[in-house]
């Protein structure tokens, strides 16, 4: 048995909840997209501050739409998982 | 007695091919098509850095056949969990992970496609009556605006080489300054050479003005 192996029996036999630790996983990074959707609002603003006169209102509201459904799913992981 | 040589009309048709009546070339990329790569005097599109009285002649950006690669490679990505799921033996993991798992795939598959769509949006030229406008979103977080005046350019060539860029006229044109930023360059944007006898255009008219004393 590796190390490794011999880890993972050890953690079950402890009563370790896995699937609890993928949990926490999920949660993070969707916590960290969250952030990135936050960025790209911001940065979708600024870049229309920018340069004036092209396709505003539409790639504004894809980047709020982004950010909507990046803080619904945040919010399922927590119901679900 | 017929005419031996007529030189005229020669002229006439050679300035046109040159200067800025070669519009036949863009008659359905007009500035309202937001998302055209080549635009000659847009209406209403304008960068922060430009004067009110400024004009915008020549917008450009990468031509729309530069992003068939990323495209491409969104719709391999849209496949994998569809692929995925039908190879492999997922019956291990739980149906709300393998949920969240596949929702997780597909929003970070759009935030790719929607920071490539981005970049390629944003990464503009823009060529005024007085100066070249360079806009760089090299990706989310990093933007680089670089700008010379006419006047100081010094040299222009244009690229085209390949077959893909041959077959959609597109190419790169390095334009050489005397300013801070030695180099400028708009990549695989349509039409290279007429951009280019547009700035050469555009220099020959900023030299008549110094020379009538009418520099800004």
């Amino acid at each position: 048995m590796t190390p490794f192996e011999e880890f993972v029996q050890n953690l079950a036999l402890s009563g370790f909840n896995f699937w609890f630790l993928i949990k926490i996983l999920f949660v993070i990074a969707l916590g960290l997209y969250l952030f990135f959707a936050i960025i790209i609002v911001r940065q979708v603003k600024i870049m229309f501050e920018t340069l004036k006169g092209m396709l505003d209102w539409p790639i504004k509201l894809i980047a709020w739409v982004h950010l909507g459904i990046a803080v619904f799913i945040f919010i399922l992981a927590f119901i679900i998982l | 007695m017929p005419d031996l040589f007529v030189a005229s009309n020669h002229k006439k048709k050679k300035k046109k091919e040159k200067g800025f009546d070669n519009k036949e070339i863009i008659k359905d990329k007009g500035p309202e098509k937001a998302l055209a790569a080549f635009a000659i005097h847009p209406q209403g599109v304008r960068a922060e850095i430009q004067d009110s009285d400024e004009e915008t002649i020549l917008f450009l950006r990468r031509h729309v056949i530069t992003n068939v690669g990323w495209i491409t490679l969104i719709l391999g990505l849209v496949l994998v969990p569809i692929l995925a799921f039908s190879l492999l033996p997922f019956s291990v993991i739980p149906v709300n992970f393998r949920v969240m798992a596949v929702i997780g795939w597909y929003l970070l598959t759009f935030a790719f496609a929607f920071e490539r769509f981005l970049s390629w949006f944003f990464n503009i030229y823009i060529v005024t009556d007085e100066r070249i406008i360079d806009m760089s979103f090299v990706n989310i977080l990093l933007k680089d605006i670089s700008e010379t005046k006419i006047d100081r350019i010094q040299d222009i060539s244009s690229k085209t080489g390949g077959f893909v860029r041959s077959f959609f006229r597109f190419g790169d044109v390095h334009i050489q300054t005397a300013g801070s930023t030695p180099e400028i360059c708009f990549e695989a944007v349509p039409y290279p050479s007429s951009v280019t006898a547009v700035l050469n255009d555009l220099i020959l008219q900023e030299e008549q003005e110094k020379l009538e004393g009418r520099v800004k």
